[in-house]
Parts: structure tokens; sequence; C-alpha cells
């Protein structure tokens, strides 16, 4: 990857779902100030944005950063130049995702989604179940929860399936499309 | 009052006692519900396609004609997301192209916000008065974002007006919007239990008798983990961790069975205790 | 018999002609230009085709019309044919018309009576390989011209006295400046100030960039000539309520608030009232730091040096009445009405700081050692509140470490304010230094996104601040949170990645420049426009910097945005000459193009009034037009429903003329009838011609005030007459000289398409286009692409018979 002459494939893509807006980023780094994981990130929501801009796909799609937003709206919220940086984090997954890349945290939004297509709701139980098998790492917290949940009837297994499925699936397939 | 009600998936799982909760006072305050029929989820933090995430959120939008209430901030803030980027001529169009009915526009309401409203007009129903009640209000983050909402993004101070109608006592409660790391807790456990330790220690600081929560992911991350986190500190926290809909439930006399409290990891019977302690002192 | 004789080898209508004279006998005179026009079209056939219009008695081709020659030719020609108006095809009006009015006014003729024909930019220059469909096309322009010619009426442009007085509002340093200058050239000036004394926010500050000399003290004497100059009445605590009138004649209605202290008699000693008032409110002057009691001197160098009774305040014990040695309070003062008739107004109303709270994540409000920027000046003012140290407000003591924190409510979207404040990098270098060099062990650290020292001696003034040893940080801080007392900033340093939260004792907002809501009420009674930041519009960005679009008001300083010292004293300066400008004869002269009104056929709809981008014409039933304020842009007359308003230039039947002449003879497919506007399109289409840029020769030009005059009206009656395409051509958008001309026309020619649509007829025959005057290229390339367009749909009329087959 050459950092002169990046990606643009990339770069366009990203902004088709980000945003346009992204474009007019000045790298302030209000974003990644305000982030609560920022901590535990290689690279800043700033740097994501920069990676995105310069088509630095590789280097974008690596980071963990990607798999540790929150989702807690707060860059979205402080960015001068209103940027969404939340929604170009949810980009580059969907990048990572549609071009078939897999990694632990990738599955469990894989299962999730998939979970969703078939049934129209989450069952979390049968969600964690399912995730054990991704990253069996996880199994102390899912056994912890699971264990204080069970008896406050708070765990239930059955499956219910909505009717509107059809129209579940056609909503990933058609606007989730690349 | 008549309100469309979105549920949620945790409605039926880690959040029983929220939608029980929710329903028992929305009843008892004369708020009629109608659930929406074919409610699906509204995916959460989880569907990183924004405009599979619109279409998702628009799907329930359409099933009504009332105005749309749920008790989740994370339903509400995904709802509210796509009702205002629907707003935008190019999304509206390419969502309707694939839904069975066509959006055309909602009304998006918080639990919080309807039960506000109806207790600033009549509060005559609130007959246990949680007079000197200690409460840890805890926002988290998506109750008020995107921005537009029904407060402030940053410094929100509704729950103080809904904690001072009922009575209590609200803190001072510096974490009150920090983010409980409820969505990184699969991958990352340990920051995440980092995270809500910090806001226990702080609501703990503050001298709050029970932390008050408007999401469910909040809710399972300090009342859920609560324990584990004492083991792993070697430290007692034990504070009860409500939903909104508990406190004002409890303060509107309803029972604990109704309200969901057997639910609650940490139990609030005590805390229950010391309202009619101080009730009967009077 | 003479008629049967002559009838044998001539026409009827060339013997009438002849021996009858026209009631309105036209001279046309086609140039040869050199060969700028003759070596591309035929003269020859230009004359003969020129002789046989109606009411032409004479046509001429000379080899040079605007040279002495070609001119005395006319003037003799206007003598010996008696002639009483005349057509001159060649060059572009906006070149010589100016000459040949002249020509033909010497010859006694009315200078309006002229109309010209362009046939060298817009013909001869542009279609340089088809000789043959130019001459053409220049026929048809020479026909458009004669008919519009004999629709011409004399017009007087009038003369009308004007006040040399001027009304300046606001008494900040522009306002100061421009009085100054203004009643130091003799002019007579009323400046009007809201606050009980002037001096602006510039009275306020401490030193300032960038030489750190004292900011009050160039001030002062500035204000105390304004106080003291015989050419300048001062009228403090005053507001504008009402406007009325146009340039030259403003007339201006206002109050002057109740002081309840009498100005003469106050001696501005204030101890002793003062010192008995037991009332204390926060000082505004201040900034919310320091206090102030209800009777009160704004600052101690304010102008005029006498104390005000704030009535919010004021609890009326009258202990200040007893305690006043001169006898100046005076409770039973009452507000007085003022009226002034100005014939300029210049309005230098200013800025007003951001609110802080709004940035809730900086805590200003919650956090009390968060302060402004303004709040600093103050305390850096060794006449401020706490005497020129800078302390911490919770605990009084020396701040030993400050954070400035750069663009707040500044290039910010979630405030609204995406413009940049200008002068908060430099005032905080500035603060930095006078800190530094106060307390050279204090720490200090400037968060910023980017320094913008853009000016004479500012980077060097950077520079200085980096040698001081205060830090930079490259970073817009996310938030300050207290934690035991103490304030921590949250930042990532961009530069090196890194996260940090960071103690410090004192954190300084730079808080950005807002538009005044109190210079709302002004700006609506003058119909001043307002850009998308909020700050009032001048008239053109770049060459107009202190000209409102309304005549004879004209705006300086920050009213019009941003701006340092040095800019707002420069502006207040031009703002005062362009008045000077206007006002030294005691007189102007108007233009004799305004819209007038057919009073018996106004419905009083008021239309006319939405789209007046001067103001000039208001509903009084039933409609007005004041002459001096209207351009003659002519969007009323072309919005009006029922043609009640008529422009006296470009009236409606001289386009019609045109358009009837234009369409009187096919004379190639596809006919485009096109309407340029004077100030952009049309010289966009000048100067392809002085480029030689090459285009299609189908365009038939009528030249327009403003798109905004083209009447739905005139495209329809040009489709109807046989045009394949009428072409509608304005400023590009935001660029209209009449503001808003070009989105008028817009509008219109949308709801006509969809009419269009309905009837039949292809709505892709009527389009418009925008192009700047610099933009010839894009003019021929508009003309190209809308033949090309009109090829493909066939002749006007092609669509109705595929619709009706057989029919």
């Amino acid at each position: 990857m050459s950092p002169v002459k990046g990606d643009a494939k990339f770069t366009n893509e990203v902004l088709r779902l980000a945003g346009l807006e992204v474009r007019t980023c000045i790298q302030c780094g209000t974003c990644s100030a305000a982030c609560p994981t920022a901590h535990l990130m290689d690279n800043s929501i700033r740097r994501l944005v920069k990676f995105s801009l310069e088509g630095r796909k590789e280097e974008a799609l690596a980071s963990s950063s990607v798999w540790l937003c929150t989702s807690c709206l707060l860059c979205t919220v402080r960015c001068p130049r209103g940027i969404r940086p939340k929604v170009l984090v949810g980009a580059l997954r969907d990048i990572f995702e549609r071009e078939g890349r897999k990694d632990k945290d990738q599955a469990y939004e894989d299962l999730f989604m998939r979970q969703i297509m078939d049934l129209g709701r989450i069952s979390e139980a049968l969600l964690s179940a399912e995730y054990l098998l991704a990253d069996p790492a996880s199994a102390v917290q899912t056994m912890e929860m699971g264990l204080e949940l069970l008896p406050k009837g708070k765990i239930t297994v059955q499956k219910d399936r909505i009717k509107g499925t059809d129209e579940v699936k056609s909503i990933f397939a058609e606007l989730g499309k690349g | 009052m008549k309100l469309a009600y979105y549920p949620g998936c945790v409605s039926r799982s880690t959040g029983k006692e929220m939608d029980l909760s929710t329903r028992t006072v929305c009843a008892a305050l004369g708020i009629e519900l109608e659930e929406l029929p074919d409610w699906s989820c509204c995916g959460a933090t989880h569907v990183p396609n924004e405009f599979v995430s619109i279409g998702l959120a628009a799907r329930n939008i359409i099933q009504a004609d009332l105005p749309i209430m749920t008790a989740c901030s994370i339903c509400y803030s995904n709802l509210r997301n796509a009702v205002q980027r629907l707003e935008v001529p190019e999304v509206r169009s390419k969502v309707n192209a694939v839904l069975t009915k066509r959006y055309e526009g909602a009304q998006i309401r918080h639990v919080l916000d309807v039960i506000l409203e109806v207790l600033q007009k009549n509060d005559e129903r609130l007959v246990v008065p949680l007079k000197d009640l200690k409460v840890a209000p805890y926002y988290g983050c998506l109750l008020t974002r995107p921005v537009g909402g029904l407060d402030s993004p940053e410094f929100p101070t509704i729950m103080e007006k809904f904690i001072k109608t009922l009575k209590a006592e609200s803190v001072n409660f510096g974490l009150k919007t920090f983010c409980c790391g409820g969505p990184i807790f699969m991958p990352q456990e340990k920051a995440a239990a980092d995270i809500v330790y910090r806001i226990l220690k702080d609501a703990r600081k503050a001298d709050a008798e029970v932390v008050v929560t408007v999401c469910p992911l909040c809710h399972l991350m300090l009342d859920a983990r609560q324990k584990t986190l004492e083991a792993r500190h070697d430290e007692k926290i034990g504070i009860p961790v409500l939903y909104v809909t508990q406190l004002v439930g409890i303060a509107l006399g309803l029972g604990p069975e109704e309200l969901g409290l057997n639910m609650n990891s940490v139990s609030p019977m005590a805390m229950i205790e010391r309202i009619y302690e101080r009730m009967t002192e009077k | 018999m003479i008629l049967k004789e002559k009838a044998n080898h001539i026409s009827f209508k060339d013997w009438m002609r002849i021996h009858v004279q026209s009631p309105m006998p036209i001279g046309v005179y086609v140039c040869h230009c050199g060969l700028n026009i003759a070596g591309v079209l035929n003269m020859d056939e230009l004359k003969s085709f020129s002789e046989k219009l109606p009411d032409v008695v004479i046509a001429r081709d000379l080899p040079f019309s605007c040279s002495d020659i070609g001119q005395e030719q006319i003037q003799k020609d206007v003598a010996d044919f008696k002639l009483d108006r005349v057509v001159v095809a060649a060059c572009s009006p906006r070149l010589h018309e100016p000459t040949f009015r002249r020509a033909i006014t010497k010859a006694g003729l009315n200078p309006y009576m002229l109309e010209m024909a362009n046939i060298r930019e817009q013909c001869s220059w542009v279609h340089m390989d088809q000789p043959a469909m130019a001459t053409q096309k220049a026929k048809d322009l020479i026909r458009m011209a004669v008919a519009k010619a004999a629709l011409l009426q004399p017009l007087e442009s009038a003369t009308i006295p004007v006040s040399r007085d001027v009304l300046v509002v606001g008494g900040g340093v522009a306002g100061i400046q421009a009085a100054l200058d203004l009643a130091d050239s003799g002019q007579h000036v009323y400046l009007v100030e809201r606050r009980p004394t002037i001096g602006g926010y510039m009275a306020l500050l401490t030193d300032v960039f960038p030489t750190n000399d004292c900011s009050i003290c160039v001030l002062a004497p500035k204000m105390s000539d304004v106080y003291n100059h015989p050419l300048i009445t001062l009228m403090i605590y005053s507001e504008i309520l009402g406007v009325e009138g146009s340039v030259g004649n403003f007339r201006v209605s206002g109050v002057k608030k109740a002081r309840f202290v009498d100005l003469k008699k106050c001696k501005g000693c204030i101890n002793e009232c003062a010192g008995v008032c037991p009332v204390e409110v926060p000082s505004e002057y201040n900034f919310g730091i320091g206090k102030r009691k209800a009777i009160y001197v704004p600052f101690p160098q304010a102008v005029p040096q006498v104390a005000c009774v704030d009535p919010q305040a004021c609890i009326g014990c009258a202990r200040c009445i007893e305690a006043c040695p001169a006898d100046a309070v005076n409770f039973e003062e009452k507000q007085e009405e003022f009226k002034l008739t100005v014939g300029a107004i210049i309005v230098a109303t200013g800025w007003q700081p951001f609110d802080a709270t709004r940035k809730e994540e900086y805590g200003f409000g919650r956090h009390r050692d968060v302060i402004t920027s303004l709040q600093l000046e103050r305390m850096l003012n060794a006449a401020g509140p706490t005497r020129g140290e800078v302390v911490r407000p919770s605990t009084g003591e020396i701040a030993g470490s400050i954070a400035f924190l750069q663009c707040v409510g500044s290039r910010d979207a979630t405030v609204g304010n995406i413009y940049c404040s200008r002068i908060c990098c430099m005032a905080s270098l500035k603060n930095a230094q006078l800190v530094k060099e106060k307390y050279p062990d204090t720490e200090i650290t400037i968060h910023y996104i980017d320094i913008r020292a853009g000016g004479e001696g500012y980077e060097e003034f950077y520079l200085r601040a980096q040698k001081l040893g205060i830090n930079f940080v490259r970073a817009r801080v996310s938030e300050i949170d207290e934690e035991d007392g103490s304030l921590y900033l949250n930042f990532e340093d961009t530069l090196s990645s890194s996260f940090r939260r960071v103690k410090y004792d004192l954190a300084v907002l730079s808080i950005g420049l807002e538009p005044d809501k109190n210079a709302e009420v002004l700006g609506n009674l003058l119909g001043l426009s307002r850009r998308t930041d909020g700050f009032f519009e001048i008239a053109h960005p770049k060459m107009r910097p202190v000209e409102a679009h309304i005549d004879g008001v004209f705006i300086a300083g920050c009213a019009s945005g941003p701006k340092e010292i040095q800019t707002s004293i420069a502006q207040g300066s031009a703002a005062a000459a362009k008045a000077m400008r206007l006002l030294s004869k005691g007189e102007i002269e108007l233009e004799p193009t305004s819209a007038y009104v057919d009073r018996d056929l106004c419905t009083q709809c008021k239309l006319c009034e939405d789209v007046c981008p001067k103001r000039a014409i208001s509903v009084k039933s039933p409609a007005l037009v004041d002459e001096a304020a209207c351009k003659g842009c002519g969007s009323c007359a072309a919005a009006c429903p029922v043609d009640a308003i008529q422009m006296r230039l470009f009236s409606d039947q001289q386009i019609l003329a045109q358009i009837r002449a234009a369409t009187e003879e096919k004379s190639e497919f596809p006919l485009i009838v096109a309407f340029l506007c004077n100030w952009c399109s049309y010289g966009a289409a000048d100067l392809a011609g002085t480029s030689r840029i090459q285009y299609p020769t189908n365009a038939r030009n009528i030249r327009v005030m403003c798109a905004g005059r083209v009447d739905p009206s005139f495209i329809l009656e040009a489709l109807q007459r046989g045009a394949d395409g009428v072409l509608v051509a304005g400023c590009r958008l935001g660029e209209c000289h009449y503001v808003k001309g070009n989105y008028q026309a817009l509008q219109r020619v949308e709801v006509l398409k969809g009419v269009l649509e309905k009837i039949g007829i292809n709505p892709g025959r009527v389009k418009i286009v925008w192009c700047a005057a610099s933009e010839g290229d894009i003019f021929a390339k508009d003309i190209k692409q809308f033949v090309q367009e009109l090829k493909e749909m066939g002749p006007i009329g092609t669509e109705l018979k595929e619709a009706l087959p057989g029919a």
C-alpha cells in the first residue's frame, strides 16, 4: 500500500456510507478525546477518519478501534464539522464484513445480524451460546452472566419468529448493498 | 393518553422488569399502550450499515399511527436517528423503495418523558413520597443522543427533574453521562468492567442510595455485573439499580411483583423499607 | 396622379416613406468597425435591409460610428431628416451606449431615444466562419432594435435635493472613526449609541495586538473628540425605532432612554451616589466578574463621564438623590422620542460575544475557574475588577497554570457558527504574552486547531509568544471536568496522537464573535440582507466592502463580520468617504430607470413588495414606487399579476416588440429567443465576443436588467410566435445584483415549465442558465448545448403533432 496514492474506491465507499461531510474533517481530535474507549485503541477515531480519506484501507480495517466503538455518539455530538464518526466506524465494519473478512469481534456482529434476518428479533441467550463457539474465551463472562440471570427468570431460549421476516431480509439485502 | 408501544428485544429476556414495570406504571397513570403488532429488532448497536439500521427502525415505525413510546434508550436513539435521517429525501426514497408501506414521518417518545409529562400535570397519584431518598441519575449515552432530542446531549437534567417530581433528591453525579461500556462487554470484558466499576464508585462517593437508569444495557452492566465486580475488587458495593419506571412505581405505591423488583440482581428491598420508615417517621 | 406615376418604379410603402413624414422618423447606422464587423457581415445587405424597415427614414453604413466623423454624421441626419430616434448597430451597448447618448443629446434629442443592436460582440466576433448566417442574425437584431426604438419614450433624469447629515449607528471604534472623519470634513453627524457610554468593546480591552499598546489609551482621545466635536450630535443611550424614506432623505425616529441623571449637572464623581447605593449587581462591563451599583458609571474611562441609573436594579430608595452634591439625579426623567432626517446611514452596530454556556462540555457557569477571554481582558486591565491580577475565581489566588481553548463558538457546526472569528488566535497570543510577562513562572498552554496569524506583524507576534515559552498544543479540547476542585482538560494531542487529561488552575475560553442581536431591529427597518452566518451582507464581497444593498446605507466594522480593530477603523473611514461622496453636492441624480404603477390597475396584492430587493415599492392603497430607491430591475413588473407595474426603460411593450421582431421571419432552425441579464450573462456574451469564442448563430438576444424581469408572458409570446426555444440567462445563484432576482426567475420558469407540460409543449424548450460576466466560455457552451437539444426536439409544435396524429 502506497501512502502517496491510496485506494480511492475504498475512500468513496466510506463516503457513500458515512456521508460526504467526512471530507471536511480538520483532524482536531475532538472525537477521539471524547471517546470513552479511546485508551484501548491502537488508532484513534481521528486517525480512522484520516486513513479513510487517504485510502489507507488496510491500516483502517486492521485497527482494533473499529471494534471498540460503543456507539455512545459523543463524537458525533461534539464534532465541529458535523461529521458522524460513529457512522464512519460502522462503514468500516460494513466494508470489513462485506469483504468476507473474519475476526472474533466481527463474528458477534455477524451472528447478531443473522439472527435478526432469521427471526426478526434477538434472543440474547441464543446469541451468547452461538458466540461461545466463535470466541471460547468469552465463556467466563457468559457463564457468570448466565448464572446471575437464570434464577431471575431473565433467560429465555424460546425462538419466536415475526411474520415480516421477508421484509427484514429485503431491508438487509437492498439497503446493505455495496 | 394513548400511545403505540415498542417493547424491544430485551423485554423478553434481560430487560423483563423494564417491560413489566413500564406496562404496570403506564396502566396506573392511565396511559394506554398499543403494542406494535409485528415489531422487529431495531438493530441495537450491531448493524453497522446505517441504511440498514434506518430501514429496520422504519419497518417498526410504519406499523403505528400513534406516537411511538419505548422504554429502551437504544431503541429510542435508533428510532429517533431514523426519523432524523429520513428527512433527507434521498434516504427516504431509498428506504421507502424497500418497505411494504411508505414511511411518512413519526413521533418517537421515551417512557421517561411520557411519565414526567403526566406527573407534572397531576402528581396526586404519588402516594409514597420518596423523601430524602438520594438518587443517582444515570443517563448513559443514548437517551439524549443524537442531538435534537428531549434534553441536552452533554449535560442533561431531565432525570433530576423527574427525581424531584418524586420528592426524592438527586445527587451530584459526575459520571452521569459516561458510557457504561456495555457494547464491548463481550470482546473486552475487562475494559468494560473497569468502566462500570468507576461509575458505581462515583455513585457511592456521591452518597447515592440507588442508581436509576433508562437503558437495559446500562442496567445489565451496573446491576447484573455488580456481584462479579464486588468479588473481583473484594469490596461491597451493594447499590440497587432501578429502571426509572420501577422507581416511579414505588412512589405510586405499586407492589414489588408488578414492578419486577424481584428480578433485580441487587435487591432494592432494604431501600424500599427505608422509604416506608421515613414516611412513618413523619 | 402623382400616385400612379410613382407607382411605376417604387412601391406604395416606399413612396409613403419619402413623401409622408413618418410620425417617428428613425435613423439606422450600421457600423463597419473597420473590419471587425465588415470583415464578416455583408454591410450592403444590412444597409438596404435597414432602409426598408418601418419608420426608418435614413440608413447608413459608417466605417467607425463612434469616431467624431461618425457622430457628426448622426447629428447632421437628426437635423436634416428631423429624426426623433436613432438605432446604432455596432458594438455592445455596455461599451458605447453612453457615447451615442451624448452624441444625440448634442443634436437636441433626449438621450434615451437611442437603441443599439449588438452586431459585434454578439454576432460578427462569435460567428466568424458563418458570414451568411451571421448577416441574417444581424438583420434580425437590427429589426428588433428598430421595433424597440419605435416605442422609446423620452425620459428625464431627476435631481433631488438631499440632506447632507449622516446618521452613524453604533459608538464602537468603527462608528467613532466614521463620525470623526465625516465631522472633520464638515458634515454633520448624529451618532446614536444604545449604551450609556461610547467606546464599544475596544474600550474594555486591555493591551491590544500586535503592538501591545493600551487599548483605552489610544481610543480615549477619539471618544473625547466625538463628545466635544461641534458637528457631532452624540445621542447616547438611544435606540432607532423607525426608518422611512430612501437615499438622500431617510426619516429616522428613535427614543432616548431615561438615564435618571442630568447629563449637564453630573460631574462624574460617582463615589458620592454609588457609595450610598445599597444594590449590587454583576457588571456587564466586566462580563460578570465584577460588580456595580444600581447607579453607576460603566467603566472609569466612559464617555460621557456621567452616572446612569439601572431601572431594573434600582429599588427606589433615593439615597443617591440626597447624596449627589450637584443635584443631578432625577427619578422623574422620562424617555424622549426624537426624529431626524439624514442623507445616509452608517451601520456600525458591532458584535456580541458567543455565550460560552452553550458549550456545556466546557462547564462555563458550572466550574468557576473556567472563564471567557473577555473576562480575562478585564482581569488584565489595570482598571478592571481585579486591578490587573489574573486570579482563580474559586480561590482568589493567582493562577499558576492557565489553559487557553481556541475556537469556542467559532468554526463549530454544533452551535451553528461555522465561520472563523478571525481575532481570537491573536487575542490569545496577546493575552498569553501579557500573563507571561507579568508572571514569568505561570505555565501557559494554548490549545488550537490552526493558529491564524495572517496580518502585518502577526506571524512575528506568534513567534514572540513561542520564544516567551508559551506552550502550543494542537488539539481542540473535548471536555473540561472538575475533580476535587481542580479543572482537568481532556484532549488528544493530535501531533503526537496521545490522549491527555491535564490539570490547570484556570481555563480561558476564547469565545467567538456573533452578530449583535440588538442590531436585528435596525437591520429589519433598513431591509439589510444577512449572510448565512447572520452578519449583515455587503453589496459585493470584494469590490464594495462597506456598502449595503440599500442605496445610502453603509456598513462598517464587525456588523458585517468579525474583524480586528485596525480593519474596523479602516472601514469606518471608508464608509465615511462613501457617504461624503454621495452627499457632498447636496443633491443626487436619479437614473430614470424606475418602475411605475398604473394606480387604476393595482389590486393591492402585495406580490411586488415581496419581490423588491430594494424595498422601493410599498402597497399603500395602491402600490407606490419610491423612485429614488428603485434600481429598475423589473422583478416587480414580472411579478405583477395584472400588469399594473411598468418599467420606464425595458417596458413590456418594448420587450414584446423585440420578441415579435425576432420571430417575424423564422430565419433559421432552431430559433432561440434569449433573455440576458445586463450584469452577468449579457457581459458573458460580450466576453465570448472579445475572446472570439465561436458558437452557433441561433440566439436572438434581448437585454434585460435582471433575469427577474422576464415575465412568463414574454416566454409564451416567443413560443407562440414560433421560437423553437427560449433561454433565460442570469447571474450565478447567490450573485444577483438585485440579491434574489435570479431565484425569482428560476421559480417562475419552473412554474411555467409545468404549465407547458400540461398543454403538451416540451418544457425543455425553456432553459434557464447562470453565468458570471467572466464566463464567456460557459455562455457559448450553453448556447451550443441548447441548440443541440432543440435540434433533437424538432421545430416548435412537433410534439403537438406527435400527440395528435392526423390532426
